[in-house]
């Protein structure tokens, strides 16, 4: 009679756990960028993310940095310097050492963080993703070029993180702010359309991205038009060549190290140019990655750049809006002067009517 | 050889049409009426009834005429480098680069702008550079046993490519979305950032080091006839060599500290000025001062004018100077047949 009872117990103990053990495996199954189908025996726990833009994605949608076990180097230096590091300051310790600038993976320093889960570059070729393979590491693959394959980069790391509910309602951010933004800015007639240039550097050498970069996109899409929209991939400028596109607006990006507004202000050469005159020059925010470049916050971005480009015709509450993103996406408080800092307010509080865009005054 | 028939006042006539072609030629229209008008004003320091915009004066004055100036320097410093090198050394395929300084002075270049973001660092960086590789090739091509010369060039190859390895591991660890674009386009040779501080960095370095060169052209003349000649008429031999060589190199890393590498001009320039003036150093040396200047000043022309975006030099060089190349040689080679 025990022996029947023990037996008993034991078979409803098994079937009792069995489900259990194997929702907690999680073994998860999906398709790459690359078309390649992947699988996952149990959620990926030691995950390492080379696409410089994904790793601070990766932490936003787990709202850790505790599976983060490796990224590139230059991932590194923007959670150093933007928001990523002071939300989750253990992104600081993670390692950094294991890809070289052409995203060549070192393969036994990857070894050594013992990944269940690598994401690469898909576009760049098979020489950086079968090394991995071949020595028995999982690798799936992100491409980079298109709205749509960022929304997808949201999907596939919700989906490998066991976070499919949080990356829907971040998509669904992303489609409302697209529509909200196709009705009205994206709407407004071209010869309405301020012209807008980004540099991503100035004061050594002039360059810009071209056509191979979201700028062309992200500008149709706040109402604006990209002046350098027939180069490709980056490129250098000479100042004869700003003078001739005499662009409404100048955007300042994140890839020089101090650049500001005031330099493009105080050049003599520039002091004609429309921008110049109308003192429309801008440095773009940094939060949880650069502003720049796609990443999981660049819905802030296109508001942003419509309150830039169209300041008497829309009209967000920006800053609310950053305290509420931040909530969803990070989990995580921001306060005031954050929103400054990520604002970078200081640097562009000479510039036209910035203050006032950006909820800091009335006037 | 003799010289070509009236070739100074048509050399004179090309580098002043080359300079004016340059002015009138950019991105941002301006006429060449303007130009001569802007020019003329601020000769004459006119500032009434001024006919052209504040714009067009700025690229005129600021953007251009540094420039063009820029580039007509760093063309004649480069191809007096050449010309002075083949000389020494005996051999027409000897170029500022085979020497190492080219690649000592990139490498310091390229490392400022990794480590910084200062142009003033990167251009005495560079400086460094060139002067560190000289020095490395001195210590390892002093003279013990065998050819003087021929240590000298294998000296030079091993510092180059030494440095070159350098180079490639500086561009691996640049930032992709930051440094490395800034590394490789300087890399490649451009005179965007042109400016008049600039021009007065180079113009005192270059005008003192292609002097003393010309000043050595009777000696470059007896060594380019060989080193037991020129012992025979008591000229001093390593002296010369090294004063020419310090010369070469203070040109070569005051030009790539200002505009990067810029490839084939002093190789190809002496073999045209060659053409043109003979084998006396006491021509040549000018001569390929002044086509080396009209070359680069033209070559910048198009660089910064043709797209956009400014076109590496290196590109264009390599582009017109590899087939000249080729021509030369087939010139060379009916003129021996026709021997």
């Amino acid at each position: 009679m025990i022996n029947k009872t023990i037996y008993y117990l034991a078979f409803m103990l098994m079937t009792t756990l069995t489900p259990a053990v194997t929702a907690a495996s999680g073994a998860t199954e999906f398709t790459d960028m690359a078309q390649q189908s992947i699988r996952l025996s149990a959620p990926a726990r030691r995950i390492v993310v080379i696409p410089i833009p994904a790793a601070s994605m990766l932490i936003g949608i787990d709202e850790s940095s505790e599976k983060l076990v490796g990224m590139h180097p230059f991932a590194g230096v923007a959670a150093r310097e933007g928001m990523l590091g002071r939300m989750f300051p253990g992104v600081l310790d993670v390692r950094s050492d294991m890809v070289g600038n052409s995203f060549t993976p070192n393969i036994e320093a990857l070894l050594n963080v013992k990944p269940d889960l690598v994401w690469q570059w898909g576009h760049r070729g098979d020489d950086i993703l079968s090394p991995m393979r071949k020595v028995g590491l999982t690798v799936a693959t992100l491409n980079y070029g298109k709205e749509s394959d960022t929304q997808r980069w949201i999907t596939l790391m919700g989906m490998t993180l066991g976070k499919a509910e949080k990356a829907d309602g971040m998509l669904h951010w992303r489609q409302d702010v697209i529509h909200a933004l196709e009705k009205t800015t994206a709407a407004i007639p071209e010869a309405q359309q301020p012209r807008v240039l980004y540099l991503s550097h100035f004061n050594q050498s002039i360059q810009t991205f071209g056509s191979t970069s979201h700028n062309n996109a992200d500008f149709a899409l706040a109402g604006g038009i990209s002046l350098n929209r027939d180069l490709t991939g980056p490129r250098t400028l000479n100042i004869e060549q700003l003078l001739v596109w005499d662009p409404d607006i100048i955007l300042l990006g994140n890839f020089e190290q101090g650049l500001k507004p005031d330099d493009v202000y105080q050049n003599p050469m520039l002091s004609e140019v429309t921008a110049v005159k109308n003192r429309r020059v801008y440095k773009l925010p940094i939060g949880g990655f650069v502003w720049d470049a796609p990443n999981h916050e660049t819905p802030l971005y296109w508001q942003w750049l419509s309150l830039i480009f169209h300041p008497k015709k829309v009209h967000w509450p920006l800053r609310e809006e950053i305290r509420r993103r931040y909530q969803q996406l990070y989990g995580y408080n921001v306060t005031p002067a954050q929103i400054d800092s990520i604002l970078q307010t200081e640097l562009n509080r000479g510039s036209r009517d910035y203050l006032k865009l950006m909820g800091l005054t009335d006037e | 050889m003799n010289s070509v028939k009236g070739l100074w006042p048509g050399l004179i006539s090309l580098l002043l049409l080359t300079l004016l072609w340059a002015l009138g030629t950019g991105r941002y229209p301006v006429s060449f009426a303007a130009v001569l008008q802007i020019l003329a004003d601020t000769l004459t320091g006119n500032t009434d009834e001024i006919m052209y915009s504040r714009s067009a004066q700025n690229v005129v004055l600021y953007v251009r005429l540094p420039r063009a100036l820029i580039a007509g320097l760093a063309g004649a410093g480069l191809a007096v480098s050449g010309a002075a090198l083949q000389g020494i050394f005996r051999n027409p395929l000897v170029g500022p680069q085979i020497i190492g300084v080219s690649s000592g002075a990139a490498l310091g270049g390229a490392l400022a702008i990794l480590l910084f973001s200062s142009l003033l660092l990167t251009i005495s960086f560079a400086f460094i550079g060139g002067l560190l590789a000289i020095m490395l090739v001195f210590l390892l091509g002093l003279k013990r046993h065998g050819s003087p010369l021929l240590m000298l060039i294998l000296a030079g190859v091993i510092i180059n490519a030494f440095f070159a390895a350098l180079i490639s591991l500086i561009t691996y660890f640049a930032d992709p979305n930051n440094t490395l674009q800034s590394i490789v386009f300087w890399l490649m040779g451009s005179f965007a950032s042109a400016s008049w501080p600039k021009l007065w960095l180079l113009l005192p370095v270059v005008t003192i080091t292609t002097s003393i060169i010309f000043a050595l052209r009777f000696r470059i003349n007896v060594l380019s006839l060989g080193e037991e000649n020129a012992l025979a008429l008591g000229l001093p031999v390593n002296t010369t060599r090294w004063v020419t060589l310090l010369c070469v190199t203070l040109t070569v890393s005051a030009t790539v500290a200002i505009s990067g590498t810029i490839g084939w001009v002093g190789l190809i320039v002496p073999h045209v000025a060659r053409l043109l003036a003979g084998h006396d150093h006491r021509r040549l040396l000018p001569v390929s001062a002044a086509t080396g200047a009209v070359y680069l000043m033209a070559v910048d022309t198009i660089a910064r004018s043709i797209s956009n975006a400014e076109i590496p030099l290196s590109v264009i060089t390599a582009l017109i100077g590899a087939p000249v190349f080729a021509l030369l040689l087939h010139l060379l080679n009916r003129k021996v047949d026709d021997l």
